[in-house]
């Protein structure tokens, strides 16, 4: 099978990349080996939220220019970037995945454990401090699910006390839930969003209704776990509700993260796009300084070629880069990796400091191309947390590094064909 | 400062098995009883070592007192602490690089400490247990097994409290209450309680604190000469074997395999370290590798089973009191009545000995308690009652959730106490240990818990191949709703996150590193815990 471009990874980086060729007419094919760090995802991205220092960033398009010049960010012209993160969330709004936020100044977003946070872009339906402040009154209520063990609004609460506002906590269920309840593990976020439609989703709202009758706060806050996969049913929801509606993210698998995937994904399907799903590649042929073609575990020796290759593997969570006791490598291509040589330096004892290895990935040249044993892949462009230099850990700028790698190196294909 | 009003017949120091088991038995024989910890019950040796019920055979040939002491322990062990053991059965390995003429004396040895040892075919050993090394040349059956060290000591202090005893957890000993030549009491540090000082009496104070038991006897003006020896482990993914596997030749480093629970655990080393670092171990690339090199000679699948975690013990080994340089190692129970030794009135140190000796070490260190207090008659009764959660179980309660099969498996016939009538309380918290709502609220009630850490040693909640992954979030929100306090659970949660790290980082690569990317990203980045201040190491 013959394609113009082949996309190996569809997270973030991905599909963007394959959304952005696909919308200039391209033929392309998405290589999904089926998960994505998005389905954690708690319906906020980030451009860059810290700084060096690990101090939150106001204005991320000004903190952008101080990162190290090891960080994907500064192959960009400083002057293009700002355009490259407008052209970003257009992409975004193009295929549905509708936000607040903007690259002059990051919000604060609300964490599942009820931290607030710098963030770039948030779904609109998703809890900000901003729209809370927005309020006509500084009185929220938090409505948990009874026996939903993985959103925590005394946290939520206590975060926002501090910030001023009043918060009462109730707690919804009715039958429905209920019978979700009996089984011991059914409980989780997925799980009840499944049922949240038709008459169950009504009689939620009906739940949140009676249960808040007494509330004098000017918004509610539930967990996200109605379906944001169209809008109808948080309209419906807010409708009986007859109040302002929030959604606060939940830990672990997370509905807005998937939703925002979800709509990505069918907006490249919707584009004529090809994709092979729970795929992985296992094999590649190379012919000098160019990539021809990637087979796959699914389609025997069935090779799929392509004129233009990007590589969007994730980083080690995802399998893009696999560390052996002594080595990064990347092992489906070999690319060249830049690593800390000697292991003694990779870690911090604190998981959440800065740890050096996280930091190593593919290297490449100043367009994005991978290098191997030191020559840059003629065809082969590598995008998003696999690349060197982009730990999106210490400063938030996964989302960010995703989504602009991924723009220039699609740019960068349709110009020169 | 704060002075208890009760005056005790003996103080206990040390909330591992041994202060536990003191604790138990001077109740059982009807005395006032304080027990008080530093930190956590089995924060120390007690809570890292390989959980190996030992039959002796280790200890047959090179030294026959230690070996008689553990099979009658063993035996012993099997009926007070059933819910605490696993019948595994243990072989002796003999592989092609090793002595097979050994297997001789090692089988007489050990029939001469009345250990039941018996040759088996190579083939039938390969049967019995698919992942021995099929190179193997000689195989012996000893009656080895597997012990909870944490359910054990738990037990040892629930029934130390049903007969009367008072416990202390995060209550440190910094100095004694001393009248002359005699020591009358203690003076504690509360850690949870801003530090305040607490005083406490008492007519003999026990000091059973494994390795600080050396300072401890300082602080008493008494020379106990300690030598901390290192021993580092490693926890695998899974259950490889379901039968203990060693090697038979004269002891040596990682020449152990243990299987617990869901896991099993390869170990160890032994190196003298020093005693500066007892506070603070950590396994070195050095000691992983040698881990897992003769690790993988007793079992080849060990080289690709994930592996969960390494971790470190501190054995205290103790100095003969007849070798005035110091250098000889007593290599049993040492129990110490420091008025016949010293001239010190009122101060036991109970040492040396190891796990499986516990009990006895209990026995031996009431046993002199009683003398001084005058109370001889008071029998122990240790060896023949069961501990609470092992009594014999009745047959007509079966359990029917996961989450209350897996809490009869931890707390026996104590289960029965955990709530379980609604659907939240069923609900499950940790899906690898099926660890429920209940189960959770029982141990804050009644285990001593008040963070994560406590949490997991009584419950082996975040112990599971996912190491934590999101139950620890839904675990600390059971536990402020006790307390009111949200910074310290998401306090607790991060350093819960970075305890997991500290064992994960010698052996971070392959999975395990993917997996602490995916844990730095989810608690750092998307929770937003990577701005809290790292505090202190949870204890």
């Amino acid at each position: 099978m013959k394609f113009e471009t082949i996309i190996i990874g569809a997270g973030l980086a991905g599909v963007s990349a394959a959304i952005r060729l696909a919308e200039q007419g391209k033929d392309v094919a998405l290589i999904s080996a089926g998960r994505s760090a998005m389905h954690f995802n708690s319906g906020s991205l980030g451009l860059l939220g810290f700084d060096n220092n690990h101090q939150p960033v106001s204005s991320p398009v000004e903190a952008m220019e101080s990162m190290p010049d090891s960080h994907p960010y500064k192959r960009f012209e400083a002057a293009s970037l700002t355009e490259f993160a407008d052209n970003a969330a257009d992409l975004l709004r193009r295929a549905g995945v509708k936000t607040v936020g903007n690259v002059r100044e990051n919000h604060m977003r609300i964490t599942p454990l009820g931290l607030c946070r710098p963030a770039w872009l948030t779904l609109e339906q998703v809890v900000t401090l901003e729209a809370l402040k927005q309020l006509e009154r500084p009185h929220v209520a938090i409505v948990g699910i009874a026996g939903f063990l993985d959103f925590y609004p005394r946290f939520i609460a206590a975060a926002l006390e501090k910030e001023g506002f009043r918060c009462d906590l109730l707690t919804v269920d009715n039958p429905d839930l209920q019978r979700l309840r009996k089984s011991e593990s059914e409980m989780r976020a997925a799980n009840i969003a499944r049922i949240m439609e038709g008459d169950a989703l009504t009689r939620f709202g009906e739940s949140v209704r009676d249960v808040s009758r007494d509330s004098e706060a000017a918004a509610l806050i539930l967990p996200a776990v109605v379906n944001f996969d169209g809008d109808g049913e948080s309209l419906h929801l807010r409708q009986i509700v007859g109040r302002d509606l929030f959604y606060a993210p939940t830990m672990g698998v997370s509905i807005p993260g998937i939703a925002m995937h979800t709509r990505l994904m069918r907006h490249f399907l919707s584009l004529g796009g090809r994709l092979f799903n729970g795929h992985r590649v296992i094999s590649a042929e190379f012919n000098d300084d160019s990539l021809v073609a990637v087979y796959t575990d699914k389609l025997d020796d069935d090779a799929l070629r392509a004129d233009n290759f990007i590589f969007a593997g994730g980083s080690f969570f995802s399998r893009g880069l696999v560390a052996t006791p002594d080595e990064v490598i990347e092992p489906i291509f070999n690319l060249d990796t830049l690593a800390p040589s000697d292991r003694s330096k990779w870690f911090d004892s604190d998981l959440f400091g800065v740890q050096p290895v996280m930091n190593s990935g593919i290297a490449v040249d100043h367009t994005f191309r991978a290098l191997r044993s030191g020559v840059p892949v003629k065809n082969l462009y590598a995008v998003g947390a696999s690349l060197a230099g982009a730990d999106s850990l210490s400063n938030d700028s996964g989302a960010g590094v995703a989504l602009l790698t991924a723009i220039a190196v699609a740019d960068r294909i349709i110009k020169l064909q | 400062m704060k002075k208890l009003d009760k005056h005790y017949d003996v103080i206990v120091i040390g909330g591992g098995a041994t202060g536990a088991g003191t604790a138990r038995d001077c109740a059982l024989r009807g005395l006032k009883v304080l027990l008080v910890e530093r930190f956590d019950f089995t924060h120390g040796a007690t809570g890292r070592n390989h959980g190996l019920l030992h039959s002796g055979a280790r200890y047959a040939v090179t030294d026959r007192e230690s070996a008689t002491e553990c099979i009658e322990e063993n035996m012993i062990l099997r009926r007070i602490a059933a819910n605490c053991v696993g019948d595994t059965g243990g072989f002796f390995i003999t592989l092609p690089e090793d002595d097979l003429a050994y297997q001789q004396t090692f089988i007489d040895s050990c029939r001469a400490a009345g250990i039941e040892a018996e040759a088996i075919d190579p083939a039938l050993a390969r049967q019995l247990e698919p992942s021995v090394n099929p190179d193997l040349i000689g195989a012996v059956k000893v009656p080895d097994g597997s012990i909870d060290p944490f359910r054990l000591t738990m037990a040892n202090v629930l029934d130390a409290r049903l007969h009367g005893a008072d416990v202390l957890t995060y209550h440190e000993v910094t100095d004694y209450i001393r009248t002359g030549n005699r020591i009358e009491g203690v003076l504690m540090l509360d850690h949870r309680n801003g530090g305040e000082q607490i005083q406490a009496t008492a007519d003999v104070v026990v000091n059973a604190s494994g390795i600080w038991g050396h300072l401890l006897a300082e602080k008493a003006g008494v020379s106990v000469k300690m030598f901390p020896a290192k021993g580092a482990l490693l926890v695998f993914g899974h259950r490889v074997n379901n039968i203990v596997i060693n090697r038979c030749r004269k002891p040596a480093n990682a020449d152990i395999l243990v299987p617990g629970d869901t896991v099993c655990v390869i170990g160890t080393t032994s190196d003298r370290v020093p005693f500066e670092s007892v506070d603070r171990m950590e396994v070195t690339p050095e000691e992983v590798d040698v881990l897992l090199r003769e690790g993988i000679k007793l079992a080849p699948s060990l080289a690709t089973t994930r592996i969960l975690r390494a971790y470190a013990g501190v054995r205290p080994l103790v100095a003969s009191d007849d070798d005035p340089s110091g250098r000889s190692i007593s290599r049993g129970i040492v129990c110490l009545d420091h008025a016949q030794r010293d001239g010190l009135e009122g101060f036991v140190t109970i040492t040396g000995g190891k796990l499986m000796t516990y009990r006895l070490m209990a026995e031996w260190a009431t046993d002199t308690v009683c003398r001084k207090l005058g109370r001889e008659n008071a029998k122990c009764v240790t060896a023949e009652r069961p501990l609470p959660g092992s009594e014999q179980q009745s047959s007509d309660s079966t359990p029917v959730t996961a989450g209350a099969k897996a809490s009869v498996g931890r707390h026996g016939t104590l289960a029965a106490n955990i709530p379980a009538s609604t659907g939240s309380d069923r609900a499950l918290v940790c899906e690898c240990e099926e660890v429920s709502v209940g189960e959770i609220e029982y141990a804050i009630k009644n285990l001593h818990v008040d963070n994560l850490l406590n949490l997991r040693r009584r419950t082996r909640l975040g112990m599971g191949t996912c190491q934590g992954q999101l139950c620890i979030c839904r675990a600390a929100a059971i536990l402020e709703k006790h307390d009111s306090c949200v910074s310290r659970h998401l306090g607790g949660i991060r350093q819960f996150v970075n305890e997991r790290w500290k064992g994960m980082q010698p052996v971070a690569w392959g999975d395990n590193l993917a997996e602490a990317q995916f844990t730095a990203w989810l608690y750092g980045s998307v929770a937003g815990l990577d701005v809290l201040p790292p505090t202190e190491e949870m204890k």
